[in-house]
């Protein structure tokens, strides 16, 4: 005859059998996909997460890493995407995954590429000149003002010039914008 | 959420939350003027010599498109080519009228277009000018 459990074993036994029968229901109630209150991992790999909410508002340090692609919708359409090599916006009802054609490009903004201007300086010159030192012949205007601290008039000024150096022949004062993008013919 | 709640808005720095349009960068609520042909070149004429006319480059757009144009050009004054950019068209002339230049781009719906003409009364020198181009989509066309 096996020895009988007195009544200390025998409570601990059942307490060791709840316990793991609460563990085995929540095994269970993941596989099945029933939501799960809170889970902590302390190191977690999954091959494809569907999230419907995500709080990220803990992440104050650190680096959030993606390794393809972010790709956010507007509820009808695929509109930004965000990958290694570029971000991309789409114009309203355009699929921003698309092939990107020179006929549809006027739909997208792509980062990556020289198709903005990039503002390389704006303001006021009180000098003939002014030295950009872009190594190239920047796209540039130049306006005439009657004031450089409260102008009241901005007019057209066709006679300046641009080399890869400097912007000159401004006259004083003046309204400058040069912008990276140019060229060196 | 509405579709107003989905976009991309990058700051100068100022709080994206609270940043107005002077403080952003870019928005994919605004649209943004985008380049369609950005290109060099160089037209080369004979001074004195009429239909110095070229395509600068073909667009396609089916539409008459807003362009910048840097030139270089030529110095009447000192009857010397100068090889700074200037906005184009550019006029130079004597006070006389007799002795000019002109170089103006212009558009069709399918291509930019550049002509140069120059009169200088010092012989027919053939002058090369290398220029700088940006065609633009326009916004309210697309």
């Amino acid at each position: 005859m096996p020895k009988q459990l007195n009544i200390i074993e025998r409570a601990t036994l059942a307490r060791r059998l709840e316990v793991n029968k609460r563990r085995l229901d929540q095994l269970e109630s993941l596989l099945s996909g029933i939501p799960l209150r809170t889970v902590k991992f302390a190191d977690l790999a999954v091959t494809i997460a569907k999230i419907t909410g995500l709080s990220a508002d803990k992440i104050t340090t650190g680096t959030l890493s993606v390794g393809e692609q972010i790709l956010i919708n507007d509820g009808t359409d695929d509109r930004i995407l965000i990958t290694r090599d570029d971000i991309r916006i789409s114009k309203e009802g355009i699929d921003v995954t698309k092939t990107i054609t020179e006929t549809n490009k006027k739909d997208f903004i792509l980062l990556s590429l020289t198709e903005l201007h990039k503002l390389r300086y704006a303001g006021f010159v009180t000098s003939g000149s002014y030295t950009h030192g872009l190594g190239k012949v920047p796209i540039f205007f130049n306006w005439r003002v009657d004031s450089a601290t409260s102008p009241t008039t901005y007019t057209a000024n066709k006679d300046a010039r641009a080399s890869n150096t400097a912007i000159t022949n401004l006259v004083n004062p003046s309204y400058i914008i040069i912008f990276n993008e140019g060229a060196n013919p | 959420m509405s579709v107003d709640d989905y976009g991309l808005k990058w700051t100068d720095g100022t709080d994206v939350s609270i940043a107005t349009l002077e403080n952003t960068v870019i928005s994919s609520k605004y649209p943004c003027l985008k380049f369609s042909n950005f290109g060099t070149g160089s037209i080369t004429y004979t001074h004195d010599v009429a239909g110095n006319d070229i395509v600068v480059a073909t667009h396609n757009l089916g539409y008459n498109p807003q362009y910048v144009f840097l030139t270089q050009w030529f110095d009447i004054d000192n009857d010397v080519k100068n090889d700074t950019y200037r906005h184009a068209p550019v006029f130079d002339n004597l006070l006389s009228g007799s002795i000019y230049f002109t170089a103006v781009p212009y558009t069709t719906t399918t291509q930019l277009k550049y002509t140069v003409y120059s009169y200088t009364g010092s012989g027919s020198a053939s002058i090369t000018l290398k220029y700088i181009y940006i065609i633009y989509y326009n916004p309210e066309d697309e």
